[in-house]
């Protein structure tokens, strides 16, 4: 039994666990034949898990890839640096200086601030960089709405010269950012995950269940990441579906009681895992800044719609707090 | 044959400073020395059953050696990482998903490190001699067990999940992941850490809240895993009371690496240095009297093994001075002589 709801990987272990939801041979095929493709789809919809099983797929065939999670890149050098890694290109280097922390990888010094003409004069260099041979697909998973904005619209012409075929996934909340022209020629296939039917998210159970008998009893889900959380509770005891579908409608009804800012919030946050107030990504997909964030999320702690905790992201110092939606 | 003398000199056969993985074909191990099956046998048979140990031994006595031997490359049956724990960064040691997220990119970075002519080799791997697999292992540079090689992007992509700052709970879901993709192989992934010593000396402060982690939420999250877990331990570590979780929970099972026995032992041992000189034999090199001599030295100074092995070192430089060819018991005294007014 395997009920973890984070993304599955492209490994042989994780495939066996992955369902399709329809539009993978469409994606693949776009891919094959050079045609840049984007995947939409909500916070825990499996966007991750569908690139990683494409992946997986192609490692068969005759292409060079690469993964680059878009949440890491804190901008547009940030992003053709480590494009520039995966694809084992001998790239510009800047000075690099090793963490002071002891981890292995080097990180690199930004120039300050971006300024165009060098993103474009390093896209340049990366365009012939590159090596001849089998075609590149690189596989870009959630960049935020400002670096996509910034790639795929105001760079468009300079990226469109990179020897590499894209699958791009995006959040449903930041998918506007590639709509906007000039981004929007940039892809020549929009898919969007469908909603989770009743027969897929069986299939879902199934293959994570070993006894299936139970997989009938789990209620109803938006998304692959609330079924596998509904799933959790059932299994561990911590009701039936019949309870977890009156902890939904509690859960609504609560937050029809705090502020219409944190009900977007809850709702925004709900199913994705734990987040705290200086998390850049929220702060940008919410249009909201830190401080801001901090007290709509001690508004939803108050309300009882979220459960804080502390961790430390591996810096020395103070532990960060962490808000997590409940919905029991 | 003065030549020889020089030649073992030079390649440092009795006082080498190699790699991890090579200490191993250096080893002789205790169990066909003792002719029991007390060390190296148990360990083994603990690792295949992807059971915990603790390798007790004082500094310089052979734990590195015993551990590198028992889960060396060409154990075909075992796929060991060494995660090291000499790191700047106090967070990874304190942090049980750090940690985690620690052994997940040494098991990834491993992975890709089995060399082309290993690979080659491992096509022709049939039932050979341990010494023909272990000289052609130690000539292709073999670092890991290359069955592993087929799994490196797997493992590159469960790696590249934990990149990003998550919860504990996602780092060590990640370091089981790939430890499951390890077994895939029909192996037994094992996680050896042979420099917990780095804290022997501290005394309070910050230091020895790392030593006190380490040895408990660290070592109790590592114990919880699907797989071997082989730690060298110092002895001096036995009675701290940092390590005290460890011995009562995570790493009951303690196997302590002895001292030599006798002068025979001794013998054995300077045997199988002296072959890394092909065609040489031990008493090409060594006068019967000086064995004797070197093991009542090592017993009278409670020397350690590599204190041993460096006094046997110079005495080659001290006999090919004195124009001889064996190293005799005069050599020795001189090479005694320099370590004793060293160590005022």
């Amino acid at each position: 039994m395997n009920l973890s709801g984070r993304p599955l990987l492209a490994t042989r272990l994780d495939v066996p666990l992955y369902v399709d939801c329809g539009i993978e041979p469409v994606v693949m095929n776009a891919a094959r034949r050079g045609l840049n493709t984007l995947v939409v789809g909500e916070a825990g919809s499996g966007k991750t898990s569908l690139l990683h099983r494409i992946e997986y797929e192609f490692r068969n065939e005759e292409f060079k890839l690469a993964f680059v999670d878009g949440r890491s890149c804190e901008s547009v050098q940030d992003l053709l640096e480590k494009i520039g890694i995966q694809l084992g290109v001998e790239f510009p280097r800047q000075e690099t200086v090793h963490s002071l922390f002891g981890l292995e990888e080097p990180f690199i010094q930004k120039p300050p601030q971006s300024e165009p003409p060098s993103v474009e004069r390093i896209l340049a260099k990366l365009v012939k960089a590159i090596p001849q041979g089998p075609r590149s697909i690189l596989f870009f998973d959630s960049p935020e709405r400002d670096l996509a904005h910034a790639f795929f619209g105001r760079l468009r012409d300079a990226v469109w010269q990179l020897p590499i075929t894209w699958i791009v996934a995006a959040d449903s909340n930041a998918a506007d950012a590639f709509r906007r022209p000039p981004a929007d020629a940039f892809f020549e296939i929009v898919e969007r995950i469908p909603a989770l039917d009743d027969s897929r998210a069986r299939e879902i159970l199934r293959s994570r269940l070993a006894d299936e008998s139970s997989a009938g009893e789990m209620g109803k889900a938006a998304t692959p990441r609330i079924l596998l959380d509904h799933a959790r509770r059932v299994m561990l005891d911590f009701g039936t579906a019949a309870i977890l579908q009156r902890m939904e409608v509690e859960f609504q009804r609560r937050l029809d009681d705090v502020s219409r800012a944190a009900a977007m919030l809850a709702n925004e946050l709900r199913g994705q895992g734990p987040v705290s107030a200086s998390d850049a990504d929220v702060q940008r997909r919410l249009g909201w800044t830190r401080p801001r964030l901090t007290q709509v999320l001690k508004e939803l702690e108050s309300a009882g719609l979220a459960r804080a905790t502390e961790a430390s992201d591996g810096h020395p110092g103070r532990p960060r707090r962490l808000y997590e939606i409940v919905t029991d | 044959m003065g030549d020889l003398l020089n030649e073992l000199q030079q390649i440092h056969a009795f006082d080498p400073t190699v790699r991890f993985e090579e200490l191993g074909y250096l080893h002789v191990p205790f169990d066909s020395m003792h002719g029991k099956t007390t060390v190296e046998s148990r360990i083994s048979a603990a690792m295949h059953r992807g059971d915990r140990v603790a390798l007790i031994g004082t500094t310089g006595n052979g734990k590195s050696s015993t551990a590198s031997y028992v889960v060396s490359p060409m154990n075909e049956a075992l796929i060991a990482f060494r995660i090291g724990v000499t790191v700047e960064d106090p967070d990874l040691l304190t942090n049980p998903g750090r940690f985690a997220q620690h052994v997940v990119r040494r098991i990834a970075r491993d992975a890709k490190e089995v060399s082309e002519p290993q690979r080659i080799q491992l096509q022709l791997d049939v039932a050979e001699t341990h010494s023909v697999r272990a000289e052609r292992s130690r000539r292709t540079g073999a670092k890991i067990n290359a069955k592993v090689f087929e799994l490196s992007g797997e493992l590159q992509t469960v790696a590249s999940s934990v990149d990003q700052p998550t919860s504990s709970h996602e780092f060590i879901e990640a370091l089981d992941h790939a430890l499951d993709l390890v077994r895939t192989t029909g192996a037994v992934p094992v996680l050896v850490i042979d420099d917990s010593d780095t804290w022997l000396e501290v005394e309070g402060g910050e230091l020895a809240a790392t030593r006190r982690s380490f040895f408990g939420p660290i070592m109790r999250m590592l114990a919880e895993r699907d797989c071997g877990l082989l730690v060298a331990v110092d002895e001096r570590y036995l009675d701290s009371v940092d390590y005290k979780p460890a011995r009562n929970g995570s790493l009951p099972d303690e196997i302590h690496v002895p001292r030599l026995r006798s002068a025979d032992d001794l013998e054995l041992l300077l045997a199988h240095r002296v072959t890394q000189v092909e065609g040489s034999k031990v008493a090409d090199v060594f006068n019967e009297s000086v064995i004797v001599k070197m093991f009542t030295e090592y017993e009278r100074s409670k020397l350690s093994l590599r204190q041993l092995m460096r006094l046997v070192h110079s005495s080659l430089y001290h006999a090919a001075e004195s124009g001889n060819r064996q190293v005799g018991p005069a050599a020795f005294a001189a090479s005694v002589r320099e370590f004793v007014a060293e160590s005022r």
